[in-house]
């Protein structure tokens, strides 16, 4: 998919995100979170010409485990790069726990989420920037 | 997880159906339609004892079906296949750039809706047990 395109999917996650309530909804707030982290690296991997627009991951081991030349994804992904994929990764293992699962939600996993969401959408929003200059 | 507990989850997240809208939030109201219907999917396998309480469908097709102990029969289909549906779309909709298509986001809200009484029905009284009755 074309960066654009991730980077307003992105923004109608967001937008649909604002309009719940976290208490009520953490299971969709979570999942919606998911996608929105997703498109965002998804776009900020196509802007640092790592994966092609045609090559979309959909979780963050379809890249870290099948992208199928290594070594260049080695030295393509820089240490902020991955703090952004485990951000990601975050939402990707709350799916169990707490939408599939029933964790209950609490402070903790509120706070985490939110790190986790801010660190996406900074490391993704400057990524994209870069490459927009 | 317990089949009531299913059906706890599932009701939770399509209750968030009613704050989003059918255009501005269409992503989201697929992915609801898939995750509230694969909740109730869940609670009917286990109430009809064809997957252990401690092993979930993610997907009507993940685990493959082929896995579960018992072979899932017709009246379990009649839930799946309107499941499977909503699953068809995610792909290009939720995770694509596909053109917003309203008939299909109404079609996924139905398909929940068959896919919840076909399911619920096998749940039947298990969905109301009290939680401190022993399994």
């Amino acid at each position: 998919m074309k960066i654009d395109e991730h980077v307003a999917k992105a923004k109608r996650f967001e937008a649909t995100i604002q309009k719940l309530n976290i208490e009520a909804d953490y299971e969709v707030i979570n999942w919606a979170s998911m996608h929105f982290c997703t498109h965002l690296i998804n776009g900020a991997l196509h802007a640092r010409g790592i994966t092609a627009e045609d090559w979309d991951i959909r979780h963050t081991w379809y890249l870290l485990e099948d992208y199928p030349d290594q070594a260049r994804l080695a030295a393509k992904l820089d240490e902020e790069f991955h703090q952004a994929l485990r951000a990601l990764h975050v939402f990707e293992n709350l799916r169990q726990t707490h939408v599939r699962g029933p964790g209950p939600y609490g402070p903790e996993i509120v706070a985490r989420a939110k790190i986790a969401y801010d660190r996406v959408k900074e490391f993704c929003g400057k990524t994209l920037a870069a490459v927009a200059r | 997880m317990f089949a009531r507990y299913h059906v706890h989850k599932g009701e939770r997240i399509e209750a968030t159906l009613q704050k989003l809208d059918i255009v501005d939030d269409y992503e989201m109201i697929i992915e609801i339609c898939m995750l509230a219907g694969t909740h109730y999917f869940n609670a009917a396998l286990h109430a009809a004892d064809i997957s252990h309480q401690m092993q979930d469908q993610a997907h009507t097709f993940r685990p493959p079906l082929e896995y579960l102990r018992k072979p899932v029969g017709p009246e379990i289909m009649g839930g799946a296949k309107p499941l499977a549906y909503i699953e068809s779309t995610r792909i290009d909709h939720v995770r694509g750039a596909a053109a917003y298509d309203r008939a299909l986001v109404e079609r996924c809200i139905k398909s929940l809706a068959e896919a919840k009484e076909a399911f619920l029905a096998i749940v039947g009284s298990a969905k109301d047990k009290a939680v401190w009755e022993l399994e």
